[in-house]
């Protein structure tokens, strides 16, 4: 794409780092939940959601997991990872209650929006998010 | 109005409140019905909150920061609008700069086509335009001269180089152009059995694999025979102009496209070959100076087009876009009094050709290619210089009607560098300046020169070349002459506003 600023290398090393943590977090999960895992057949079950919500979610997943490993798709990775992650943190605080998975969410979203802030430049709907002209006026 | 009218701004007030109340709405379902209704909660909070940044964060896009999301629809159509424009909306005859009648004539020569259509011309054809007068007694075909242009004969040179064809492919740079696409051309040409120019691309690599005769073009910045301080080097250009494939050097003064600005090359399409070739550095946008070192009047002028004859030993040409054609008859005054002629003049039209260069000057500079090359065919004839150098022109020259209207005013043949690009596969994307050319040809990314597969698309040359030829002679014998240099003015038909009969200078 035209007209993307370069990254800096502390922010390349950032959000690299940012990427294959939550990648390897939501890849796991996700390997978990579509191994039939016993604890998350009991969680899905109590969120009425079994089998298939499990499947879904798990393979969103593996997706988000997927797309954030490729330099060209990590920020849409990084996007389907944050919306699962508030998927689970609504999850855990309505209904699941709060115990470490809920910490795991809660750093998978933020490693998520970092990528995100990082690489906004590489999504054109991103982009107009936030200003990136500046104007030398004196 | 009573007709039923959107109210925008109303629609995008209630867009953006149900977007923020349907993250409520799904969350109280989820909450109370069932856990699936939280898909919703997460898609619309997302949406809410990336409203909320295009309504309050973000200070540049008003229309994003009065309407919301719904106000990106306008970025979406508009960014599609170019496509729609050309594939549904536009007709056939209003697209610029080649409109859609004018492209699927070169591509049917192209893909060798027979053109023969019905039923009328889909222009206005009485409008303003130029045409050609053909004669009550036409030519035979079988007396028509074969066409010869011999470059350098006036100097008697030992390396005078002749063409059988009046189809040149105009200068276009490794660079500007990807190497798959200069190797196509370079391929077409040989098969076409016409000389190329290489553009001011440095050593002509790419230009050089395939084979064709070459036309080394000297930019202002001499890339591939320069001194670090912009000069000529002579070595580097004898050593040059010694290959066998390089027939002809020319001197490019300016071009059509920016005229009185010298080349650009947009850092997006700078390799680390083509930084290599130049001799530039990466990262940045090369722009050539606007003129040669060595020519900052007519008298060091002229003397620099006799040194690069006598360093080259091949024919010369100087190419130029006209500013005022009386500038042009003090050059021609000068190379009388100092008895030094290039062997060829080409006139570039300002009409903007493949290159990338400001919009201003696309759109606002230089005169345009029938009355510049109509002042300086009548003044070399005025001034008796017409037999002292062949004169070329450029300049939108794609279909035979206009290339043989240009050589009614004095061409003894065309260059064209577009017709070529469309003979190859270009859909008029014009992305050139991006490198994110559609069908490959202007740009340096292997997955989009992938589709450009030189086997095939250098016989589109061969074809183009041929059906171009082939029409030429049909309209030459319609016209009653036997040979090119046998037209003349008298042989247009020229309507009494017309961008000729006015005399396009006032000076």
């Amino acid at each position: 794409m035209k007209n993307v600023p370069k990254k800096s290398t502390p922010a390349l090393i950032a959000t690299w780092g940012a990427q294959l943590v939550a990648a390897g977090i939501l890849g796991y999960a996700g390997y978990l939940k579509l191994a039939d895992h016993q604890a998350d057949i009991e969680l899905f079950t109590q969120l009425g959601m079994e089998p298939a919500g499990r499947y879904i979610i798990g393979g969103l997943e593996l997706l988000a997991a997927t797309l954030m490993l490729i330099p060209q798709s990590a920020v849409y990775g990084a996007i389907l990872g944050l919306g699962v992650m508030l998927g689970a943190i609504i999850g855990h605080l309505t209904a699941l209650g709060i115990d470490v998975k809920l910490l795991f969410a809660l750093l998978v979203a933020a490693l998520c929006v970092v990528v995100i802030v990082i690489r906004r430049f590489d999504a054109e709907f991103l982009r107009n998010l936030w200003d990136h002209y500046r104007y030398d006026v004196e | 109005m009573s007709t039923a009218k959107v109210d925008l701004h109303k629609l995008a007030r209630i867009t953006n409140f149900m977007i923020a109340s349907s993250t409520g709405a799904f969350f109280f379902a989820g909450y109370f019905l069932s856990f699936w209704f939280h898909f919703g909660t997460v898609f619309f909070l997302m949406l809410t909150v990336a409203n909320f940044f295009y309504r309050h964060v973000q200070t540049q896009h008003t229309i994003l920061r009065n309407f919301g999301v719904i106000g990106q629809m306008r970025y979406v159509l508009e960014s599609v609008g170019p496509e729609l424009r050309q594939y549904l909306f536009s007709t056939d005859t209003e697209e610029r700069p080649f409109n859609r009648v004018e492209r699927a004539e070169v591509y049917r020569k192209a893909k060798g086509i027979e053109g023969a259509q019905s039923f009328g011309s889909q222009y206005n054809y009485d409008e303003n335009e130029i045409k050609l007068r053909h004669a009550m007694f036409p030519t035979d075909h079988a007396d028509l001269e074969p066409y010869r242009l011999t470059f350098g004969e006036e100097r008697g040179l030992a390396q005078a180089y002749t063409i059988d064809k009046p189809i040149v492919i105009s200068a276009m740079s490794f660079g500007s152009l990807g190497s798959q696409a200069v190797r196509t051309l370079s391929r077409g040409a040989r098969l076409a059995g016409i000389p190329m120019n290489t553009g001011e691309g440095g050593y002509p690599k790419y230009h050089l694999q395939e084979g064709a005769d070459l036309i080394f073009q000297m930019g202002t910045a001499k890339f591939g025979v320069r001194n670090d301080d912009g000069s000529l080097n002579d070595d580097k250009l004898t050593a040059l102009a010694a290959h066998e494939q390089i027939k002809m050097v020319e001197i490019k003064f300016s071009q059509g496209a920016k005229p009185g600005k010298g080349g650009l090359l947009p850092k997006e399409k700078i390799t680390t070959e083509i930084s290599e070739l130049r001799g530039v550095p990466m990262g940045q946008d090369v722009v050539s100076p606007p003129y040669h070192v060595e020519c900052r009047n007519l008298v060091s002028t002229v003397k620099f087009i006799r040194r690069v004859q006598e360093v080259a030993g091949v024919p010369v040409g100087i190419k130029l876009c006209v500013g005022r054609p009386s500038e042009v008859g003090e050059l021609f005054e000068e190379m009388k009094r100092q008895e030094v002629f290039p062997d060829y003049i080409s006139i570039d039209g300002g009409e903007g050709g493949t290159g990338a260069a400001p919009k201003a000057y696309l759109d606002g500079v230089g005169m345009p290619l029938l009355p510049a090359l109509k002042s300086v065919g009548d003044m070399m004839v005025e001034m008796g210089v017409r037999d002292r150098m062949k004169l070329l022109a450029a300049g939108k020259l794609v279909t035979p009607g206009r290339q043989v209207g240009a050589m009614c005013l004095g061409a003894d043949a065309v260059y064209t560098a577009r017709g070529f690009m469309l003979a190859i596969g270009c859909i008029q994307a014009l992305q050139c300046g991006n490198n994110t050319c559609p069908v490959g040809i202007t740009t340096h990314d292997p997955s989009l020169q992938r589709g450009l597969v030189i086997e095939d698309k250098a016989y589109r040359i061969a074809n183009y070349v041929k059906g171009s030829v082939k029409d030429i002679e049909h309209i030459l014998c319609s016209m009653g002459v036997r040979r090119v240099r046998e037209l003349t003015f008298d042989h247009l038909y020229v309507p009494h506003d017309s961008i000729l009969s006015v005399q396009g200078d006032a000076e």
